[in-house]
């Protein structure tokens, strides 16, 4: 009996994550408890970090099998065995593998959005385009370190690192789960980390690439926007942007669609639920399983830090083509427009219209750079779906 | 070639190509073009919507001129003498903050506003009702 019972035991301790554990998972889990402190005591981005850096933990468990990463490498994908043989985070990773995900979390950001400053000042849509440029300017880095051999990138994993410099979430999750699976853990949690660092990253080149002159630019009060204007704008971009690159109409489609949602007045109740309480439950769906893709084999790489660091590269040169474009327009302009407001048009909504206000206040404390800066910063998000359209037009 | 016939060339070519190495022929050729192609696209594509924006402006827009004087201060508290309580240091900064805000909404519809008096509102006076509105509309900040 005795012996039995110390046999059972001894197996139930053999089949215990204490006997399998790897150093590798062992490393993937202080990283994620690292992640998880970011979140909660440093407040980096917490509603996409915390979740992204448990389900990173929760991979890294031997045993568990709560996510089979070799169900998700091929072109296609076995759902039968998916349905059959996957764990928990499998099965709601097909949420991520279908592309799902992300558009929802684009309308529930369409509700919160107020596309009035950008109404009012149309010529922002130059700053949002300009600040896309980090991407394809990061491609192009990419590419050319695969040339040197330091890391071997495909055409289709480059273009997944350059949207980093979008700086939006939903839109780098959208494309790498479709170009390059295998990182979307490390890029999901590059794109966020620097999202979160967008007050530490943007100020030093907004200050190194103006004067203190251009700084302390006032600009003129926005035009009211009328209501129908705000109700005939997502619907004229849907169609639009739709015709022109009809791969962004996922992203943008839903974008605009939360934001007609909001605009028409007449379906508070959708926007309420699109903008709270299905957004959360995308939110913890969607970070669970990025984290969860990010397994030992995948992230600790020095693909990983190549990700890293060409994910800054791609965040600061936005940063800088955005605020370069704003000094061009303060001179064709005659002085009227503040070049501070350019490097807003990343996507990291609405922080790095923040920082616009908090750079311009540095120099002048009468400056109110906020609602101007919103424009590039809205604008930026459409710029970012519609270059994300384009990478997966060219290489989906 | 028109715009749509050279991206859908690309889309062709990378449906190829997408597997090239850097030693690969073409492969230089596919990434230059991708960088050109993208910005110049993202580029059109808001060009067309700044178009179009601005084609809304004049036919729905209402233009308002910018109202005149042009305040160049930062909104300045004048709080009536004989209403204003005791206001302590904490109290002194909402208080500028929240006129602040309301001066900024204020000049966005061409209005200007003078603070006539400052008196906190007993919160045991409030209804439940108002507390879950005012609780609701603030829980995003």
């Amino acid at each position: 009996m005795v012996e039995v019972f110390l046999e059972t035991v001894a197996d139930l301790w053999q089949e215990s994550a204490f006997c399998n554990i790897t150093l590798p998972q062992g490393i993937m889990l202080l990283i994620s408890f690292v992640l998880m402190y970011l979140a909660i005591v440093k407040g980096y981005e917490p509603m996409l970090l915390l979740p992204i850096a448990f389900g990173m933990a929760l991979t890294n468990i031997p045993g568990a099998e709560l996510y089979h990463p070799e169900f998700f490498l091929t072109t296609n994908v076995d759902y039968g065995q998916v349905l059959h043989d996957g764990g928990l985070l499998d099965i709601i990773y097909l949420g991520v593998k279908l592309q799902l995900f992300p558009p929802l979390i684009f309308l529930g950001i369409g509700c919160m959005t107020d596309f009035g400053p950008l109404i009012a000042n149309p010529k922002s849509f130059f700053l949002g385009a300009a600040a896309q440029g980090g991407i394809f300017i990061t491609f192009l880095g990419a590419c050319a370190l695969s040339a040197t051999g330091i890391v071997d990138f495909s055409l289709k994993q480059a273009a997944s690192i350059a949207i980093i410099g979008g700086a939006d979430g939903p839109t780098a999750i959208y494309l790498t789960s479709k170009l390059a699976p295998e990182m979307l853990g490390s890029i999901a949690v590059a794109a966020y980390s620097y999202m979160a660092l967008v007050p530490v990253i943007q100020p030093p080149i907004m200050r190194a690439l103006t004067t203190k002159k251009e700084r302390l630019v006032k600009m003129g009060q926005l035009r009211q926007v009328t209501k129908r204007e705000k109700i005939i704008f997502p619907i004229a971009v849907t169609v639009i942007v739709s015709f022109l690159v009809p791969s962004a109409t996922p992203l943008v489609g839903m974008l605009m669609l939360g934001n007609l949602f909001k605009e028409s007045g007449v379906v508070e109740r959708l926007v309420k639920t699109a903008s709270n309480e299905l957004m959360n439950i995308v939110t913890i769906m969607l970070g669970v399983t990025v984290g969860a893709t990010a397994t030992a084999a995948n992230f600790l790489s020095v693909r990983t830090i190549m990700i890293i660091v060409l994910g800054l590269i791609a965040f600061c040169i936005g940063t800088a083509c955005g605020v370069l474009l704003g000094k061009l327009m303060y001179v064709l302009s005659g002085g009227k427009i503040n070049p501070l407001i350019g490097s807003a048009g990343v996507s990291a909504v609405p922080m790095a219209a923040r920082v616009s206000q908090k750079v311009g206040q540095e120099e002048n404390p009468s400056n109110f750079l906020l609602m101007h800066a919103m424009g590039p910063n809205v604008a930026g998000v459409i710029g970012s779906a519609v270059a994300a359209g384009v990478l997966l037009a060219i290489f989906g | 070639m028109n715009y749509m016939d050279m991206f859908n060339f690309m889309a062709l070519c990378a449906g190829d190509s997408v597997l090239l190495t850097p030693s690969d022929d073409g492969y230089w050729g596919l990434v230059i073009s991708t960088v050109i192609t993208g910005i110049a696209v993202v580029f059109l594509v808001l060009a067309i919507l700044i178009a179009l924006l601005y084609l809304m402006g004049a036919i729905l827009g209402r233009k308002k001129k910018s109202p005149e004087p042009v305040r160049t201060e930062v909104p300045v508290v004048q709080p009536a003498s004989e209403t204003v309580e005791e206001v302590c240091e904490d109290d002194g900064e909402v208080i500028a903050v929240i006129s602040a805000a309301i001066a900024a909404y204020g000049e966005a519809e061409g209005k200007q506003y003078r603070i006539t008096g400052v008196k906190r509102r007993d919160k045991a006076q409030r209804s439940g009702w108002s507390t879950a509105g005012v609780i609701e509309n603030t829980r995003g900040f």
